[in-house]
């Protein structure tokens, strides 16, 4: 028998407990804790994309070493251009969810009665997600707006 | 029926050396993850709330760089950024890639690729001199 790695957090462990039904390579599994399940994927969610993009970025910086021209060329076709910014709020959005659950994460792990606060401390991210992206998606697209 | 007297496995490749690795990578995410939590948003408010990303250009970056404290802010924020967000992938690896053999393999290139981003970024940050400032 293959053996199996433990899951290596306490949310994934919750996650993965209960009677497993298989659906090919997803691997649904009837849940326990259904309520952290959608935090817990949308932390692995933003967390893949902030590393594909932090894989690009390294190479677009690189760029930097070939001088002003090829540096200043991709970021004038590219980073500033105005159907690039959705991608860029995205990125941000990607960006405070994962370190707002993230911290969520590291509350529970650190304080024992927190589990049992967890819808509020859920709700909190939330509401925190909100109240950060909206007024920053307005200061990273305003410039773009203003010029049209 | 196994045989009852077997030498132990060192405790590298052994049940309890991974373990302890998976310890040590549970304890890093916490602590890397708290650090970003400065680095990483400090870098993107920077670039699109204090600053605007319409600012950003060749000048930008190279004045940033002629200091060695901003270098090594960049420096750490590669750093760390890297090993969490890939030791992030290889705990998906491991959840999600059944087989032994391919687990190994995707572990393997998920090193690699490490590897490859941190050296290019740690050349890009070492080795950059903008002619003239």
């Amino acid at each position: 028998m293959v053996a199996v790695t433990e899951p290596a957090s306490r949310e994934a462990a919750a996650v993965s407990a209960g009677p497993r039904v298989d659906y090919g390579m997803l691997r649904l599994r009837r849940l326990r804790n259904r309520e952290g399940y959608l935090a817990w994927v949308l932390h692995r969610v933003t967390g893949l994309g902030v590393l594909g993009f932090l894989c690009l970025h390294i190479v677009d910086t690189s760029l930097m070493l070939q001088g002003p021209a090829a540096y200043n060329q991709l970021v004038k076709n590219v980073y500033q251009q105005w159907w690039f910014q959705p991608l860029e709020v995205a990125l941000g959005a990607a960006l405070i969810y994962h370190t707002l659950n993230g911290l969520r994460v590291i509350l529970l792990d650190l304080w024992s009665g927190a589990i049992t606060h967890d819808r509020t401390l859920r709700r909190i991210v939330a509401w925190s997600f909100l109240a950060i992206m909206v007024p920053l998606a307005a200061v990273m697209v305003w410039p773009f707006i203003r010029t049209h | 029926m196994a045989v009852a007297v077997r030498a132990r496995r060192p405790a590298v490749t052994s049940a309890a050396g991974a373990r302890r690795r998976e310890f040590y990578s549970w304890y890093f995410f916490r602590v890397s993850g708290l650090l970003l939590v400065v680095l990483a948003l400090g870098h993107f408010l920077l670039m699109h709330a204090v600053h605007n990303i319409l600012d950003v250009d060749y000048t930008f970056v190279a004045r940033r760089w002629v200091s060695p404290l901003w270098r090594t802010y960049d420096w750490l924020l590669l750093t760390l950024a890297l090993l969490h967000g890939f030791n992030g992938l290889r705990v998906m690896a491991n959840e999600y890639i059944r087989p032994r053999q391919a687990r190994a393999v995707a572990t393997w290139l998920i090193a690699g690729a490490t590897a490859v981003f941190l050296l290019l970024g740690t050349y890009v940050l070492v080795a950059f001199q903008a002619p003239g400032m």
